[in-house]
């Protein structure tokens, strides 16, 4: 297994090359360049100065000399220098990123638990209340946009009802770590995102659940006078739990990508909200490190699927 | 971002139609359909309400005009007005009459949507096709590319991609479908892959058709009918990534409405107005879920399987 997960680090390089290479070519062929971006919201910038500009940050290179230039200060971790607050990129994004792993990571535990909970009980009592109302909730759950989601738990629980606060990673004000604090703040950001991924998975669940049923096992299980519930817990749980875990990688991208808009309806500190700053204000270094921070926890996020599949189900041969 | 779950239910939806038995008028898969169809309610109501979004769309300067409210006419002594009956839907942050700007945001939103699936499923389906009949290199060099477009997380990709080309709705339209091909092309891939091993393509072969008729006048009637049922989740997927990027700032531009730019100064709104911030995302939610649901049913309803 170990060769196995060593080889897919390695057949992983050329598909973040990959990433990178599109992210540059995307970035760098766009009209118009960061210099004549900020040129123009300064106004008073003359010609010469934006050509100084432009060869200061290497914009003047040829285009292919400009990313072998990015990937060989990539090897020495050095991502450049943000345009806008002129820091070291990849310190800049070192110090967010626990912010949106511990929104993420909440949401795809919470999502997780909820989802196969409910998928679970709804397959078990097939055309049951709890069944019509999961097959309503997956597809409502993909409908409903998000961010809307969000404003409308602020609205509702921040601003009328005033339970939970409206954003932020913690109270304004405090400067000791306060665990409940924290929490209070991490549960509205997670739960809103975790929606998603909560009606992916009770669907699943609810089908994956519905076929084990079915299964000899658990006829001869029932036949032999086993009780129900240990039927439920040791038997159907725990096989219709297998494939969950192949659908949790693949809720990744969805995850992180739902959390750019989160982290901004929340005023949640985390590379999210960091990615629609430098969105809107072109700040390409900060992009293109995003980009690639995005796409290795991505890679990395399925290759950890993959191999917890083959610990989980013994059927499974990685080779 | 919201991809319902697609289930490759349509692999046996391929059998020679017209099949005739028992010499009466045989069924053909489309018959079957249409009387599945009859039966499923919700996705009748599904299509209903859909075409009245659509109908109103289409008609929405008729219908603010019969109602005398007109769409971008800044009054800003008419600010925050709560619904009544001058404006049904109350008026906005500018004294703009809300009702009106769903209408004309309905416009937007809609042919956004549509456009960008029409163009993530024109890409899918062309790479899909092509990497399933070319194999080997082309094959290698299609999955790559999708395998590595999907490590960057959707929603960051169009993000980007928004920012560094600020477009009109037609451009935004254009990435939003570049940017979402790619599960279409691993769907049409995957059924692109059993037909090639039919033996009419091998009898195609024989008689001497190049691959490029192979491709249009075999395999791209057989994997239409998946394409078509996955335009109603992707219209519905580019509605939802349109109304982030609109909400965020970086997709349909003010002065012009689009239900996510509606959306966009919400946290303004809370205590003043909240009905600004219920009714477009209700109104994205409905149509969203219309569309899921009508993608949904014409699945079911293209399956064999379910025939009774």
């Amino acid at each position: 297994m170990t060769a196995y997960g060593l080889r897919r680090l390695v057949q992983a390089i050329p598909t973040l090359l990959g990433a990178t290479i599109l992210g540059f070519a995307l970035i760098h062929l766009a009209p118009g360049d960061p210099i004549q971006f900020y040129a123009a919201q300064s106004g008073s910038m003359t010609n010469d100065d934006i050509e100084r500009l432009r060869h200061q940050y290497g914009l003047d290179q040829p285009l292919v000399f400009q990313y072998v230039n990015w990937l060989a200060q990539l090897v020495r971790l050095d991502l450049g220098v943000s345009f806008g607050s002129h820091q070291p990129v990849f310190q800049t994004i070192i110090s967010r990123i626990p912010a949106t792993l511990t929104l993420t990571m909440t949401a795809l535990a919470m999502g997780t638990l909820l989802g196969v909970t409910i998928g679970v009980m709804a397959g078990l009592k097939r055309g049951g209340v709890l069944d019509s109302a999961t097959r309503l909730i997956a597809v409502i759950g993909h409908a409903i946009p998000t961010f809307w989601f969000g404003l409308v738990f602020i609205l509702v629980f921040a601003v009328n009802w005033r339970i939970f606060p409206s954003g932020n990673i913690a109270s304004l004000g405090t400067t000791d770590f306060d665990l409940g604090d924290r929490l209070w703040h991490l549960l509205p950001p997670a739960l809103v995102l975790s929606l998603n991924h909560i009606a992916t998975l009770s669907r699943f669940a609810r089908t994956q659940t519905l076929e084990v049923i079915g299964q000899d096992y658990i006829r001869t299980a029932r036949a032999k006078g086993v009780a129900e519930r240990m039927i439920t817990l040791r038997h159907v749980l725990r096989n219709s739990l297998i494939p969950v875990v192949t659908i949790l990688g693949g809720s990744l991208p969805g995850l992180f990508g739902g959390s750019v808009v989160i982290e901004s309806v929340f005023s949640w500190p985390g590379i999210g909200r960091m990615a629609v700053d430098a969105a809107f204000s072109r700040d390409y270094p900060i992009l293109m490190g995003l980009l690639l921070m995005l796409a290795m926890l991505v890679t990395l996020g399925n290759l950890l699927t993959d191999l917890a599949y083959g610990v989980i189900d013994p059927r499974i041969k990685l080779s | 971002m919201a991809i319902v779950a697609r289930q490759p239910a349509l692999q046996h939806a391929l059998v020679p139609q017209g099949e005739v038995s028992s010499g009466r008028h045989a069924r053909t898969l489309v018959d079957n359909a249409v009387r599945m169809l009859r039966k499923d309610r919700l996705t009748i109501l599904a299509a209903g309400l859909l075409l009245v979004f659509a109908v109103c769309a289409a008609l929405a300067s008729v219908i603010t005009q019969t109602l005398g409210l007109p769409a971008n006419n800044v009054d800003l002594s008419q600010r925050f007005l709560p619904p009544s009956a001058a404006h049904p839907l109350g008026t906005d942050d500018f004294g703009r009459d809300q009702l009106a700007r769903l209408l004309f945001g309905a416009r937007v939103s809609l042919s956004v949507g549509f456009l960008a699936a029409a163009i993530n499923l024109t890409v899918g389906a062309g790479l899909g096709m092509i990497a399933a009949l070319y194999g080997g290199r082309v094959d290698d060099l299609i999955s790559w590319l999708v395998n590595t477009v999907r490590t960057i997380p959707g929603l960051f990709l169009v993000l980007i991609v928004a920012s560094m080309f600020r477009v009109g709705p037609e451009g935004l339209a254009v990435i939003i479908g570049l940017t979402s091909w790619m599960s279409g092309a691993r769907l049409v891939r995957g059924q692109a892959l059993q037909i090639r091993e039919l033996e009419y393509i091998g009898a195609a072969r024989c008689v001497g058709a190049t691959n490029l008729r192979i491709l249009l006048k075999h395999l791209f009637p057989n994997v239409l009918p998946i394409t078509i049922v996955l335009l109603g989740i992707d219209v519905g997927d580019a509605i939802l990534r349109e109304s982030a990027l609109s909400y965020l700032g970086l997709g349909i531009q003010p002065p012009d409405a689009s239900w996510g730019n509606m959306l966009n100064n919400a946290q303004s709104f809370f205590s003043r107005a909240p009905w600004l911030v219920y009714v477009p995302g209700a109104v994205i939610a409905t149509t969203v879920w219309c569309l899921f649901t009508l993608g949904d049913g014409l699945r079911d309803a293209f399956d064999p399987r379910n025939v009774r």
